[in-house]
């Protein structure tokens, strides 16, 4: 009986282990591929709801390397009286005041040997969703692909794009 | 262990792993954006091109500055400027450095004798000058200004500023003042002045001294006319008593005795019947020279003379010219008087020798003037000592020593070591981020402008300061463009550049007073066949505080190879290695303020000759204000070896390869198609085959190539250790081979993007592959340093990361992003500039086109002064690559071994 005990013990202690690494492990998958961003800022409503171009916002997605976030400013545009109540908002208008810009977690990132443009992709006719998913139906931003080569190069095979090493490895 | 201790060795981990885990902090990368985007037509993360003018040295060349995310990343030539077309030398590409140095002075520094360094407020540092001032013009000693040459706007703002503070402006200094050609100028033409020398216009070139491709006046310029001309047959003349770039250049090396020029230059004047008749005065002031008497003190058999003389009467448009060491010793002025009377007897004066162009030195002065203010700050009669721009080692060899004055003030870029005794030291402003102008000669006139936000330090531009000093509430930005008041000002900031007419001069020589200097002349006596002549020259590349750059010091001398220690060794021949043995490895000392020096044996270099970059207190021509740059009669003597590496000059390449270079095998005879037999089948290359012609014709080995390299691929510089190991991680390097007689020719040795590469079978990670493009790619990130390839490269064009290098703040912001940063351990070469490649390709696309012939430039090819790199497709047969590669001088190095390079060299033609 007190053998049982100790057994029952000692695998609880073990599973319990098991449940808390794991339980830690996806709040670190969750934190990598959804990190909480300063200002819960919700692409639903943005993307969603009120349907703007992605380029309204990241508006050097077809002329350069980087798709880069808004401008402080371009928040502001709408930000300096629409939904001024919600509480993000008012976050979002204390940087503002502050001049101070919002510091966004990275949520797609490359390695430093990755030669990647946003121009060449989007003037191929490759559609953001491809590679960022269905943002307008995601209140915290995910990234829904691995971003990794073996990815990159499925897609470019398929569509004959170039395999070349050099073609993204700088 | 048993199970118990086990279980609890587990528990004990297990627990401490979750424990662990519950942190989530993990390494998060930011975003952070703009608060408001950039301007139009600034797309982040793509360059934007901002003209300038480049400050490292007098010449004033025009700039490109390519900025990406607000910082500057490479320097390319203006190609609207007059003289350097979008080319730039070794200096102004590794002058980019200067910005981001480290060792700049980053706010106002006090120093005491009693206290330590303070750094004090601007407002703080300029009650302090205006106290010591006001103190100073009680007591009744002198106040003065010394700058650097200064011209545009600047100058004009010294002089408002040093006539409202009562101050005097002392005469500017430059390491290289061209005292004696001035002086000639001024004596025979009554023009201080160095003219314009338009190699573009003649066809006869004669160079006394003057080391026109390495550092004389403008070597971007004359180089890139010398490649115009070369083309349509012109003859180069060119005079030396030791090795230069520039006679390993000319058709027609001569190799003179030192000192011996005026035997000559008197010896012409007698033979040659220019176009102007000499006056019968001044003819007979000329020292009566004999063919023998000439022949017997240059040391120049009478038959290269004859054919000197020959090639000056059979020349429509002559232009000679002396200077530097040609005039650099007691009696240089009458070398430099008697090639002004010269120039105008060959009628080269108003046409190749133009004064109406003349470079602006009206306010320059001589290390003569630099003597006399030293004498006065020891003698206590200085009181304020405001000295802008002068470097420690401004003077190459000598500089300003403050101690005396009762404030002596530095406005200086870098930061000062305390001993050198300034007692407030001022940060400026780097030129990129200032406003400014320049006319540096006349006719041209460059624009100067910042291109970051905001100084990376505490800093302030030069104008700034005196503005400030003098309690203007003007900025200088805006004291200028009230000075410039342009009509098209967008012009002029987009060309960076406005070329103003100049009223052409016409020119005679003073007859009374040229003849009378002539009269009083003795010419100076060459020493004895066989006493030692020691030549203290100019350097390429650490002339005039350029030493404070890295990336300058990694680039090895294209004649003797030496990298770090140019001042601390000194250049031999190899009959010093028979009679005195001076061996590379041993030490040598020498008097007359040589001291101890390692020894570098460089083949090539006339006997009885040795070379060094620096010597202690060289005495000064008191006529000329010149150094004294040739020491008659040295005695060198071989002293200890030194058993450690440190002993030899550190130089590029092993210790091997460095005894080796010099008497390499002759380069190959010519176009020939050995090594086409293969067992390998035939790559196939889509559109583009990218490929590579160098003109060893053209070459100078100036070296801007590779300092281009440098920057635009982010080479580490691993210093004078690593160097000693051979460990220079130079993609492009200049490798020196005898020419016979004739010096040296120059090969730009880097990747030769061989079709059947010998690398890329031994890689066990396929990093290294042939891309469909013909370059040899190299996958970096998938490299695992196994260096089988770099065993197995014929050429020694691949490098190894012994060590990650970490720059020092803020020179790790100076990056090219388009290029990956290698890690330790990971094998780099050239791949052609790649991100180059990519991006105009990137461009053609957008438009829908191939890449037309030309549109890619590799960074050394798009600094080539001479043109001497071309890049190309060799598919395209339209294109200038392709016509090169199938010209009859075209060879590709080591041909015979079947690796099929892309790159073709062209082979040097003898005259």
């Amino acid at each position: 009986m007190k053998k049982a005990l100790i057994l029952m013990a000692v695998s609880g202690f073990f599973a319990t282990c098991i449940a808390a690494i794991l339980g830690v492990g996806f709040l670190w998958y969750l934190e990598d591929v959804a990190p909480e961003q300063p200002i819960a800022f919700s692409h639903v409503r943005h993307a969603g709801e009120l349907a703007l171009e992605c380029t309204k916002c990241h508006q050097y997605a077809d002329k350069g390397k980087r798709a880069t976030v808004p401008a402080m400013s371009i928040c502001a545009e709408c930000h300096g009286k629409m939904e001024t109540d919600n509480p993000e908002v008012k976050k979002l208008q204390e940087y503002l005041a502050e001049d101070r810009p919002v510091e966004w977690v990275k949520v797609h990132d490359l390695p430093w040997h990755v030669h990647f443009t946003h121009k060449r992709h989007i003037k191929a006719g490759v559609e953001c969703r491809t590679c960022h998913g269905d943002v307008e139906g995601m209140p915290r931003m995910r990234r829904v692909r691995s971003l990794e080569m073996g990815w990159c190069v499925g897609c470019h095979r398929m569509k004959e794009a170039s395999t070349d090493c050099l073609t993204c490895h700088k | 262990m048993k199970r118990r201790d086990f279980i609890k060795l587990m528990s004990v981990l297990s627990g401490g792993a979750v424990a662990s885990s519950c942190q989530l902090d993990k390494a998060q990368k930011k975003l952070i954006p703009y608060l408001v985007p950039p301007e139009d037509g600034i797309v982040p993360g793509e360059p934007t091109w901002y003209r300038s003018t480049c400050t490292e040295c007098p010449a004033g060349c025009g700039l490109a500055v390519k900025v990406m995310d607000g910082r500057p990343v490479k320097l390319e030539g203006n190609p609207d400027h007059p003289d350097n077309r979008g080319a730039l030398c070794v200096r102004g590409q590794a002058s980019l450095e200067r910005l981001y140095s480290p060792d700049r002075l980053r706010h106002p520094v006090q120093r005491t004798a009693s206290a330590q360094a303070t750094s004090p407020t601007w407002d703080a540092a300029y009650d302090t000058i205006r106290g010591a001032l006001e103190e100073s013009r009680r007591a009744g000693t002198r106040n003065v200004y010394l700058g650097r040459r200064t011209t545009g706007t600047l100058g004009s703002l010294v002089d408002d500023f040093c006539a409202e503070m009562g101050i005097e402006r002392l005469p500017e200094f430059e390491a290289e003042h061209h005292g004696a050609i001035r002086k000639a100028n001024d004596l025979v033409f009554g023009r201080n002045e160095v003219p314009f020398y338009d190699v573009a216009r003649c066809d006869l070139l004669v160079s006394l001294g003057a080391d026109i491709m390495g550092t004389f006046i403008n070597p971007v310029r004359f180089g890139r006319q010398f490649s115009e001309v070369q083309s349509r047959g012109l003859k180069w003349f060119h005079l030396e008593p030791h090795l230069t770039v520039s006679g390993s250049r000319a058709t027609d090396r001569l190799v003179v005795k030192a000192a011996s020029e005026p035997y000559l230059l008197a010896h012409l004047i007698a033979r040659v019947k220019g176009p102007n008749q000499l006056p019968d005065k001044l003819r007979g002031a000329v020292p009566a020279v004999s063919l023998q008497d000439a022949a017997q003190r240059t040391g120049l058999p009478e038959s290269a003379i004859d054919s000197l003389v020959h090639a000056l009467l059979n020349a429509k448009s002559p232009l000679l010219l002396a200077g530097e060491i040609a005039t650099a010793y007691q009696g240089g002025l009458d070398a430099a008087v008697l090639t002004a009377i010269l120039q105008w007897q060959l009628g080269a004066v108003g046409k190749t020798v133009d004064f109406s162009r003349s470079e602006n030195t009206a306010r320059l002065g001589t290390h003569s003037d630099l003597e006399r203010l030293n004498a006065d700050v020891a003698q206590g009669k200085i009181g304020v000592l405001m000295a802008a721009g002068i470097t420690p080692e401004g003077a190459d060899l000598r500089t300003v020593t403050p101690g005396g004055a009762s404030l002596a003030v530095a406005l200086t870029e870098m930061g000062r070591a305390e001993d050198e005794g300034w007692h407030l030291e001022l940060p400026t402003s780097h030129a990129l981020e200032s406003w400014g102008d320049a006319e540096q000669r006349r006719g041209v006139r460059t624009l100067i402008q910042p291109v970051v936000s905001a100084p990376l330090h505490d800093t302030r531009t030069l104008g700034d300061i005196l503005l400030g000093l003098m309690g203007s509430k003007e900025s200088y930005q805006e004291y200028l463009v009230r000075r410039w008041n342009l009509p098209a000002s967008d012009e002029w900031l987009a060309r960076g550049v406005l070329e103003t007419s100049v009223k052409p001069v016409k020119l005679a020589p003073i007859v009374g007073r040229t003849a009378n200097r002539l009269r009083r002349t003795s010419l100076p006596e060459p020493a004895g066949d066989r006493a030692v002549t020691a030549i203290v020259a100019p350097s390429h590349r650490l002339t005039g505080g350029s030493r404070a750059l890295r990336l300058l010091n990694e680039i090895p001398d294209p004649v003797s190879s030496v990298t770090y220690d140019e001042q601390l060794s000194v250049s031999v021949g190899p009959d010093m290695v028979q009679a005195e043995g001076l061996e590379d490895g041993w030490m040598a000392f020498g008097d007359k303020g040589f001291g101890t020096r390692k020894v570098r044996v460089v083949a090539g270099l006339p006997q009885r000759v040795v070379v060094a970059g620096r010597a202690t207190h060289l005495p000064v021509d008191e006529e000329t204000g010149e150094l004294v740059r040739i020491i008659q009669a040295i005695e060198m003597e071989r002293g200890e070896r030194v058993p450690s590496q440190g002993a030899l000059p550190v130089v590029s390449g092993s210790v091997e390869e460095a005894r080796l270079r010099g008497i390499l095998p002759p380069l190959p005879g010519g176009h020939h198609h050995k090594g086409q037999e293969t067992l390998y089948p035939e790559h196939e290359h889509t559109d583009y085959r990218w490929g590579m012609a160098i003109d060893l014709d053209k070459c100078t080995g100036c070296s801007a190539c590779v300092a281009a390299c440098y920057v635009e691929n982010n080479i580490p510089i691993v210093g004078p250790d690593e160097h000693i190991r051979g460990r220079e991680m130079s993609w492009l390097r200049i490798q020196p081979y005898l020419d016979g007689d004739n010096g040296l020719v120059f090969v730009p040795m880097m990747c030769q993007q061989c079709d059947h590469a010998p690398c890329e079978p031994v890689c066990p990670v396929y990093a290294t592959y042939h891309n469909p493009e013909g370059l040899n790619a190299q996958i970096y990130n998938r490299c695992v340093g196994t260096r089988y390839c770099s065993n197995n490269c014929p050429y020694k064009a691949r490098r190894f990361n012994w060590y990650d290098h970490p720059k020092p703040e803020p020179l790790d912001q100076m990056v090219n992003p388009e290029v990956s940063q290698r890690p330790k351990g990971v094998m780099e070469k050239c791949t052609f500039c790649i991100q180059r490649i990519r991006a105009g390709k990137d461009t053609a696309k957008d438009q829908g086109r191939k890449v037309r012939d030309g549109e890619i430039v590799t960074a050394c090819a798009q600094t080539c002064p001479t043109g001497a790199i071309i890049f190309g497709n060799l598919e395209d047969p339209n294109s200038e690559v392709f016509r090169l590669a199938h010209s009859p001088r075209a060879y590709r190095v080591l041909e015979e071994i079947g690796t099929r390079p892309a790159v073709y060299y062209l082979k040097k033609e003898k005259a």
